[in-house]
């Protein structure tokens, strides 16, 4: 197996983040990017560029975890399953 | 691979759970955490064309592809082989990169993972379970 790089339970971490905030970020940031780093959202922004520059403006040297917040009328569509063309 | 699964659980938005999962993964060699929508039913994953360009990623040199949606459109796609990271495991994936795919989750499909882990939906739990298993 290949070395690691992101510490397990840094993904955990940012994974119960998701859990306890996202329906909140859904009602408040539609359609935004977002970024959290140590547990704390450290920007919001129009795309992902915003937030990697909002997060080395603020000194943070690792990349932060991101989320472009999904919109309303997406959470209550079905998600595009994808196929090869010549299936 | 072999070893202990790795468990998200459904994320609620308004009223509703989603089997999302919080990833690593590189670009441009450099290692990002993203969350991916878990689509049992894509065959590729795909990931935002914004999020690989702002990573420094020029992903359009990959080899481009035509591919189907739910709702019968076709999109491009340019395709690349990276690594990512679930949980504690690390693995090479096929990943398309697009600037159409209309919804604002990355998504995680069956290539290169689901022949790597068991993927369990457990509704009634609201959690996914990644379990994986040896390769020959």
């Amino acid at each position: 197996m290949n070395a690691l790089a992101i510490d397990p339970a840094e993904l955990d971490a940012y994974d119960a983040w998701v859990e306890q905030h996202l329906d909140e970020m859904v009602q408040q940031h539609p359609g935004k990017v977002i970024g959290v780093y140590n547990g704390r959202l450290i920007a919001v922004g129009d795309d992902y560029r915003d937030v990697f520059a909002a997060a080395a403006k603020q000194g943070i040297k690792q990349k932060p975890f991101t989320l472009r917040v999904p919109m309303a009328d997406e959470v209550n569509a079905v998600f595009p399953s994808v196929f090869p063309t010549n299936d | 691979m072999g070893g202990a699964s790795v468990v998200f659980r459904y994320k609620p938005m308004l009223g509703r759970r989603s089997p999302t999962a919080t990833l690593g993964l590189s670009l441009n060699e450099s290692w990002h955490s993203t969350d991916f929508y878990v689509d049992s039913g894509a065959t590729y994953s795909i990931l935002h064309g914004d999020f690989a360009r702002a990573a420094g990623f020029e992903f359009a040199r990959g080899e481009r592809l035509l591919i189907k949606v739910g709702d019968g459109s076709l999109i491009p796609v340019y395709m690349h082989r990276v690594p990512m990271q679930i949980g504690p495991y690390r693995i090479d994936v096929r990943m398309g990169f697009s600037d159409n795919l209309g919804i604002g989750f990355h998504l995680l499909g069956r290539l290169d993972v689901f022949d790597r882990f068991r993927v369990c939906f457990h509704e009634p739990a609201h959690i996914v379970t990644f379990d994986p298993f040896e390769t020959r």
